[in-house]
C-alpha cells in the first residue's frame, strides 16, 4: 500500500511540472505585450519598458523564467502582479471563497444528485423517474450560465430570497452560485446513479439479499447502493477539477472574490503570474483530488484492497 | 419450529411446501410468454426433492416465484398456488412474504459468487438477518453465525469470518451461501443448482453437505439440478420438467429403473456411467421448443423417438400410469414396460 502510495505522489509531481510549464509556454506565447498594457493608450517610455523587464526578469529565456518560478513554488513564492501585490498571498485570500463556492456545488450534487438518482431507480418507469429524467435532461441541456441568469432575476431580484451577488450575506450568498455551478453535473449524477443502481438491483447477491428476508430499505441502502457508488464516487472526484474552472465563470457572474475571478481577471489584463499561480493551484488541487479518489477506491473495494 | 402442529390436523392431506399449477409468463413484445405452464409438486417435512430439466425448463423461474423474486414486470404470475403449510404465499402483502423468507423459506443460489455482496465482509452477511430479524445483538449474532460457518464445515470460521467473498473458494463460497440460507433455520431448503459451478469432487462434498444438514434438522429440502447422479445420489423423489411443466414425478428409484416420460428416459441415456462400455455417449437430439410457441400437441413430440398422431393433436396431462408412477405422456404405459429402445 505505501509502495501504490509513493508511485502515485511521484505521478502527481511530475503532472504539476508538465502542467505548469504547459501553462508557462502558452502564457508567453499570448498576443500582446503586458508593459505595454501597462502603460495604457500611449507608447511605453523605453526606460520604464526596461526597468518593468528587469525587475519581473521578462528578459529572460523562458527556460530560465521557468526554473525561477519552479524554484519560487518550492518556496512558496508564486512571484508578483505587475501592480506589485503578492500572488501567493492574494490566492490565499481567495482560495476560501473558491473552496466554499466547490463545497456547495459539490454538495448539491451529492445530495440532489445521488438523491434523485435513487428515486429514480426504486420507481422505475413511475412518475418520479419520469419527472427525474426530465430534469436532467433540462440540467444537461442548458448552459449553466443561463441558469445563473434565470436564477438572479427570479429568486434574486424579483422575490430577493437570495442574494443576487457578492459576498456579503455569508453562507446565503454562495448557495445560489454553488447550485448553478453544480447544476450541470448533479444532472449527470443523478443518471449515473439511476443506471448504476438499476444494474446492481438485477445483481444475485441483491436478490439474494431479498430472499433471505431482509427489507427493501435494508437491501437497497446496505447491499445494492454501496456498489453503485463507486463510479459515482470517481466521478465526483475527478469533478473537483471540473468545478474549478467553471468556477472561473460563476465566480465572474455572481462577482465572487474567488481564484476564478482572479483568473478572469488576470487573462484579461495578461498579467502572466496570476494565470500561471491560479493553474498552479488548480492542478495542485487535481492531482489531490484524483490521489484521494484513488484511496477512497480501496476503501469502499476490498477486492482493490487485497489485490 | 414445529410446521407439522401449525396447523392442527384438520387439513391431514397438507404438504410442507406445495406448488400448484403455478403458471409465470413474461412480458414481451408480441404479448405475455408462457414461461411456467403450470407446474405442480410438494415437498414434506424430512424430504428431498429433485427438480430435473435442462436450461430453461423452467427450475429456477418455479424458485423465484415461491420465492417472490421475479422481477415483475416483465414477469407476471399467471395462475397458480404457492402454499407454505396450507398458507397460500402468493396472495400475501409483500411484508408477510417477507417474514416467510429466510424463515420458512430459504434459497441458495447457483452461482456462489455473485450471490454474495463483494464489498462486505461474508460473515456480517451471513449473519445479517440474526440482527435485523431475530434482534441479536452484535456479539450474540457473531457466535452464531460462527457456529453456523462451522456446521457447514468452514474450517477456522473464526478467521474466515472477517474475510471477503474473493478471498473463498469456490466450495467455501458456496457453504457460505448454505450457511446464510440457513441463518434463520427455514422449514424448506431451496437449492438452485448449489453445485454447477464447481469441481466435481466439491460438488460431492456439497450434495453430502446439503443431505447432512437435511437430516439434522428434519427440513424439507428442493434440490434444482441438471444433473441426474446428484439427484440420483440425495434425493427421495423426482420432478422431471420440461417447457414449463412437470412431465413425471415419482420415488428416484423407480424413475431410474424404468422412467415413465421418453424425455426422462433420453435423459438417463445421456448420462456417463461407468458400468458401461466405453462409446459414444448418447445425446438427445434437437432442443426444447422455443418458448412462447403456442402449440396443441405435446412440447416434446418433436425429439421423441415414440411421437404419434395423438400426440399432435393435443398435450398429455400428468397422470397416474402405474401405482405411483405419473407422468405427462400419451404412451406412459408403453415407456414404463421399456417399449421405447431407442438408444440400445
Amino acid at each position: 500500500m505505501s509502495r501504490y502510495i509513493m508511485s502515485r505522489v511521484l505521478q502527481a509531481v511530475l503532472v504539476l511540472v508538465g502542467a505548469t510549464l504547459v501553462i508557462f509556454v502558452i502564457t508567453f506565447a499570448l498576443p500582446g505585450d503586458p508593459v505595454q498594457a501597462l502603460a495604457g493608450e500611449r507608447a511605453a517610455d523605453p526606460a520604464f519598458a526596461e526597468a518593468i523587464r528587469a525587475r519581473y526578469h521578462l528578459d529572460e529565456p523562458l527556460l530560465q523564467q521557468y526554473g525561477r518560478f519552479l524554484l519560487g513554488v518550492l518556496h512558496g513564492d508564486l512571484g508578483q502582479t505587475y501592480s506589485g501585490q503578492d500572488v501567493a498571498q492574494m490566492l490565499g485570500e481567495r482560495i476560501w471563497v473558491s473552496a466554499q463556492l466547490a463545497a456547495f456545488a459539490l454538495a448539491f450534487q451529492i445530495v440532489i444528485g445521488v438523491g434523485a438518482g435513487v428515486l429514480s431507480a426504486l420507481r422505475r418507469n413511475g412518475v418520479a423517474d419520469t419527472g427525474v429524467r426530465i430534469f436532467t435532461l433540462a440540467g444537461l441541456s442548458i448552459p449553466f450560465f443561463v441558469t445563473a441568469f434565470v436564477l438572479q432575476l427570479v429568486v434574486g431580484v424579483k422575490f430577493g430570497w437570495l442574494p443576487v451577488a457578492g459576498t456579503e450575506d455569508g453562507f446565503l450568498s454562495y448557495v445560489m452560485p454553488g447550485f448553478v455551478l453544480g447544476s450541470l453535473s448533479t444532472a449527470y449524477v443523478a443518471r449515473l446513479t439511476r443506471g448504476q443502481l438499476t444494474e446492481s438491483l438485477r445483481e444475485d447477491y441483491v436478490r439474494m439479499a431479498t430472499a433471505k428476508g431482509l427489507t427493501r430499505v435494508r437491501v437497497v441502502a446496505h447491499h445494492a447502493l454501496r456498489n453503485s457508488l463507486i463510479p459515482v464516487v470517481t466521478f465526483l472526484g475527478l469533478e473537483v477539477g471540473a468545478l474549478l474552472s467553471g468556477a472561473v465563470i460563476t465566480e465572474s457572474i455572481f462577482n465572487l472574490p474567488g481564484m476564478g475571478q482572479a483568473m478572469a481577471r488576470a487573462v484579461y489584463l495578461g498579467e502572466r503570474t496570476t494565470v500561471v499561480g491560479v493553474v498552479t493551484v488548480f492542478v495542485l488541487v487535481y492531482v489531490v483530488a484524483n490521489l484521494l479518489v484513488d484511496l477512497l477506491y480501496a476503501v469502499l473495494d476490498p477486492r482493490i484492497r487485497y489485490a | 419450529m414445529s410446521g407439522t402442529t401449525r396447523k392442527g390436523n384438520a387439513m391431514a392431506s397438507e404438504h410442507l411446501l406445495e406448488v400448484h399449477d403455478l403458471q409465470v409468463e413474461f412480458g414481451g413484445d408480441d404479448g405475455p410468454v408462457p414461461v411456467l405452464r403450470g407446474v405442480s409438486w410438494h415437498v414434506d417435512r424430512g424430504e428431498t426433492l429433485a427438480i430435473l430439466g435442462e436450461s430453461g425448463s423452467g427450475k429456477s423461474m418455479t424458485a423465484q416465484a415461491i420465492m417472490g423474486i421475479l422481477e415483475i414486470p416483465p414477469a407476471r404470475i399467471g395462475g397458480g398456488s404457492v402454499r407454505w403449510n396450507g398458507r397460500d404465499l402468493l396472495g400475501l402483502p409483500e411484508a408477510a412474504r417477507r417474514e416467510v423468507r429466510g424463515q420458512g423459506i430459504g434459497m441458495v443460489f447457483q452461482d456462489s459468487l455473485s450471490a454474495l455482496n463483494p464489498v462486505l465482509r461474508v460473515g456480517p452477511q451471513i449473519g445479517e438477518t440474526l440482527r435485523t430479524r431475530l434482534g441479536l445483538s452484535r456479539g450474540e449474532a457473531r457466535d452464531r453465525t460462527v457456529e453456523l460457518m462451522r456446521q457447514v464445515r468452514i474450517p477456522d470460521a473464526e478467521q474466515r469470518y472477517r474475510q471477503y467473498p474473493h478471498q473463498f473458494s469456490g466450495g467455501m463460497r458456496q457453504r457460505a451461501v448454505i450457511a446464510m440460507a440457513l441463518a434463520l433455520s427455514p422449514d424448506v431448503l431451496i437449492a438452485d443448482e448449489p453445485t454447477t459451478a464447481l469441481d466435481a469432487t466439491v460438488q460431492v462434498q456439497i450434495l453430502r453437505l446439503l443431505q447432512t444438514l437435511q437430516r439434522e434438522s428434519g427440513m424439507g429440502l428442493v434440490l434444482i439440478t441438471h444433473d441426474f447422479g446428484a439427484a440420483a445420489s440425495i434425493a427421495d423423489r423426482v420432478a422431471v420438467m420440461y417447457a414449463g411443466r412437470v412431465v413425471e414425478t415419482g420415488m428416484v428409484r423407480d424413475i431410474f429403473r424404468r422412467p415413465a416420460h421418453p424425455y426422462t428416459k433420453a435423459l438417463l441415456d445421456a448420462v456417463p456411467r461407468a458400468d458401461r462400455r466405453a462409446g459414444r455417449l448418447a445425446a438427445l437430439p434437437g432442443q426444447p421448443p422455443a418458448l412462447g410457441k403456442e402449440s396443441t400437441g405435446c412440447p416434446f413430440r418433436f425429439r421423441c423417438p415414440l411421437a404419434e398422431t395423438v400426440c399432435e393433436e393435443r398435450e398429455p396431462a400428468l397422470s397416474e400410469h402405474a401405482q405411483g408412477r405419473w407422468s405427462a405422456c400419451h404412451l406412459g404405459k408403453d415407456v414404463i414396460a421399456g417399449v421405447l429402445t431407442a438408444h440400445p
